[in-house]
């Protein structure tokens, strides 16, 4: 068989497995994957701005956050694929706003800037609810999870497949200049602030939308939840974990991640916060480059010994 | 021959450092001039007052009569202005042939055909002598490497002047000659006007047809290479009153 399709034979075999997958396996097991989805999405999203520009963001959470909260709002007045793409679209153009004037800011400061912002964001929202509107919180319209599975497992494929061609365009590449050297960047001709500010704003849409639709897996939410910090950290440190500088970095550390913080969850919980930190502390100390650089170590080793 | 590129009384000034204090200059269309001085004279700054990237605190530049005091480091380079830097800043981890490319894709004010391009790009690499080193990532180049593909990197935008950052500091005397003629080479067939900051007058002496001299962020002396490197104040700022 040519090495050309023999690639694409694993991915098939797996898409259709998925697909296939609420028909056999179990409730929980349907809606476990749909959370690893969710976190696949948002961590790929994540990768693509700050992967290419180096700009660490620790403002997912006000993205997600923002969807999540305007299908609260409106999940039982409009029809869902409206509420979702209406949280898309807010997403991206409260990040366009704040991409404009943030993306000044530098290395740290704009990490800082980031995740302040989401926390403002968070505290408006709940002074909002219970001082103005009288509301601690809100009764969400509730969606069946597997419908919420199908959604997510397109958007996966989705979400790779649209930053995969991204990349590749001049737009992409872009980007990468400025991540390499934004002083050279903008001395070739490149508007580095429309860039950045529009890698940023498409980033956060995919984060807005996984968050209007992940919203409708509780029945009654506040801010904290939608915009709690977990959101801003985990997409970075997943990221990071899997491998920054790789394309499946960031779908290899939003899986392992995912998984093993509901092992630790569901089995340890007095222990998660410890083992989680241990993990991520050995593989930051021991691997900076993440795992996927062992992976592909691995695999030319034996890649070498086959030929 | 038309005026390409002037300043003002241009000034800079950083908090109560005045770096620049009034420079007045011009280049002329298909030119080649020297910009000398000790260290800490301000020559950086002045190019990176033209460029865009530390605007000037007050006065003006023109660019074909154009006033681009105020525009951005993207915006100057698209009108036809490109640099070099004093350390090469290329981008690390693309490759020599990627470096090239982006600014050929970005730095213009009309977009091209890709096919066009390429064929330019591989002109360009083959006249630099960069050719075989093209898929290379540009931080396993050497200095002397990363020098001519600044240099490539700013011709690929198709600019009317050049600004050259001390393109020749610490290369040995084979590789300064080297770059001396490309430099020659690339305005004769180019005819881009070239303003280049160099400490070593000799290198240049027969590429320039003017040489200006910056003292403290003034303009102390300006005229044909041999006058200037009589001329007292020059000296003086060089070695010292006792020589001059």
């Amino acid at each position: 068989m040519p090495a050309r399709q023999q690639k694409y034979i694993y991915p098939t075999i797996i898409a259709i497995a998925l697909a296939v997958a609420p028909l056999f396996a179990p409730r929980y097991f349907i809606s476990l994957l749909a959370i690893v989805f969710s976190w696949i999405i948002l961590a790929v999203s994540w990768h693509f701005f700050c992967g290419s520009t180096k700009y660490i963001s620790l403002g997912s959470a006000a993205f997600f956050g923002t969807g999540f909260y305007i299908t609260a709002l409106f999940g039982k007045s409009l029809p869902i694929f409206t509420v979702i793409l209406l949280g898309g679209v807010i997403s991206f153009l409260l990040s366009f706003c704040i991409g404009l004037v943030t993306l000044r800011l530098k290395g740290m400061y704009f990490a800082i800037f980031t995740y302040g912002l989401s926390e403002l964001l968070k505290n408006t929202l709940i002074w909002l609810e219970t001082v103005v509107w009288g509301t601690p919180g809100r009764f969400v319209v509730n969606l069946d999870i597997e419908f919420i599975y199908y959604i997510m497992l397109v958007l996966v494929f989705v979400v790779n497949a649209f930053f995969y061609l991204l990349r590749r365009t001049r737009f992409g590449y872009a980007l990468k200049a400025i991540g390499e050297s934004e002083d050279t960047a903008e001395h070739v001709g490149i508007n580095t602030t429309i860039y950045k500010t529009i890698g940023f704003s498409l980033s956060s849409l995919f984060m807005g939308v996984v968050g209007s639709i992940l919203v409708t897996r509780w029945t009654y939410v506040d801010p904290r939840m939608g915009f709690s910090g977990l959101y801003s950290f985990m997409p970075a440190i997943m990221t990071i974990f899997g491998g920054i500088e790789s394309k499946y970095g960031p779908i290899l550390g939003a899986v392992i991640l995912s998984l093993l913080s509901e092992i630790l969850l569901t089995g340890f919980k007095e222990y998660y916060m410890v083992i989680l930190g241990a993990v991520l502390l050995f593989f930051v100390v021991l691997l900076p480059k993440g795992l996927y650089s062992i992976l592909e170590k691995i695999s030319q080793k034996f890649s070498q010994r086959g030929g | 021959m038309t005026t390409l590129l002037e300043g003002i009384n241009v000034t800079k000034r950083f908090g109560g450092l005045i770096a620049l204090n009034k420079v007045n200059f011009y280049i002329e269309e298909e030119e080649i001039v020297g910009l000398i001085g000790p260290n800490g004279s301000g020559k950086t700054t002045l190019f990176n007052v033209i460029t865009g990237a530390t605007p000037a605190t007050s006065g003006t530049i023109k660019f074909l009569s154009k006033d681009i005091t105020k525009l951005k480091p993207h915006e100057i380079c698209r009108l036809g202005i490109g640099r070099t830097f004093q350390t090469p800043k290329p981008f690390p981890k693309m490759t020599v042939y990627e470096n090239v490319l982006i600014s050929a894709l970005f730095g213009r004010q009309l977009n091209v055909k890709s096919s066009e391009i390429h064929d330019e790009i591989q002109e360009l690499l083959e006249e630099f002598d960069l050719a075989e080193k093209a898929s290379l990532l540009a931080t396993n180049l050497t200095l002397s490497e990363q020098r001519r593909l600044e240099i490539i990197r700013a011709l690929a935008a198709k600019p009317k002047i050049l600004l050259l950052d001390e393109t020749t500091a610490g290369l040995n005397p084979a590789e300064t000659l080297q770059l001396v003629n490309l430099v020659r080479k690339v305005h004769k067939e180019m005819g881009v006007a070239i303003f280049m900051i160099e400490h070593n007058l000799r290198a240049i002496r027969e590429l320039v047809s003017r040489v200006m001299v910056l003292n403290r962020g003034e303009k102390i002396a300006e005229g044909k290479p041999e006058e200037v490197a009589r001329d007292s104040k020059v000296i003086e700022a060089y070695l010292g009153r006792s020589y001059a």
